[in-house]
């Protein structure tokens, strides 16, 4: 693995507290005195927080799928009807 | 019961959701609508409470004690009277010139779009591996790596190429929220 693929995985494991300690230490003491390091740990928990959101999303697109074959599908039509039945004034 | 391995397929998914739909959808409709609430309300609101009910029980292997059905009932019940009580309190703080920050908003097309640039692969590798929480094998199983270590360096590169992004447009979370 490339010099930064392995300093990505290193800060991986820093934020979530994984693996030999030591290394997770080397990470902070690099933090203090590499501001850019510094930088790239904050971005990177950014990046697990969108890639959380863009999982999440893509959930929702699913059910939405879903909610939408139920709703129109005639197969489901007695499904329908029990559902439009509690909303008729 | 879905298995982890059961996470990987999106057809699996397609027909646990068609299943509590069909479960669980009419008793959350009842409930919304002895409420006073539209059936679009209730859709809303089924549709957040499946997002729950996947992240706890799919994702996190919660063990219900009680039915599906039960148990998303009881999360869309949560949901309605939250959203009352935040129009409420919305109606009552009207003259007042905030609007509070819902816990969970919706972001807006914008990141998609944002992030699919990093190549669509490369998000849905590392959304399977940080939100599905699939193991490395899994990740390797569903996009056909030849092994989990080359599966480990994939999913690397793609945090990088990411993170990178993310750095040359300063962006954060907050700039996604409609």
């Amino acid at each position: 693995m490339r010099t930064s693929l392995i300093e990505t995985e290193q800060i991986e494991k820093f934020i979530r507290q994984e693996g030999d300690i030591s290394k997770r230490l080397f990470i902070e003491a690099r933090m203090q005195i590499d501001r850019e390091l510094a930088e790239r740990v904050t971005i990177q928990q950014q990046t697990y927080q969108l890639i959380r959101e863009y999982g999440r999303q893509q959930l929702r697109a699913e059910i939405s799928r879903v909610q939408k074959k139920v709703f129109k599908d005639s197969v489901y039509q007695k499904f329908q009807t029990k559902v439009q039945s509690y909303f008729k004034i | 019961m879905l298995t982890e391995a059961s996470v990987a397929s999106a057809a699996t998914k397609e027909t646990l959701f068609t299943q509590l739909y069909l479960q669980a959808f009419p008793a959350v409709a009842r409930y919304i609508s002895r409420k006073g609430g539209t059936l679009e309300e209730a859709q809303d609101i089924f549709q957040e409470a499946l997002l729950v009910y996947y992240e706890k029980v799919v994702i996190d292997g919660f063990e219900l004690k009680n039915s599906p059905r039960a148990y998303i009932l009881g999360i869309a019940r949560n949901l309605w009277l939250k959203a009352q009580e935040k129009s409420i309190r919305t109606e009552s703080m009207s003259d007042l010139d905030f609007s509070e920050t819902p816990e969970s908003q919706p972001v807006s097309e914008k990141l998609l779009s944002f992030l699919q640039q990093a190549g669509k692969k490369c998000m849905d590798v590392l959304q399977s591996f940080y939100y599905e929480k699939l193991s490395m094998r899994e990740v390797s199983a569903r996009f056909g790596f030849r092994s989990e270590r080359s599966a480990t360096v994939q999913k690397y590169k793609c945090l990088e190429k990411v993170r990178e992004q993310v750095k040359a447009k300063s962006l954060t979370y907050e700039d996604f929220l409609d």
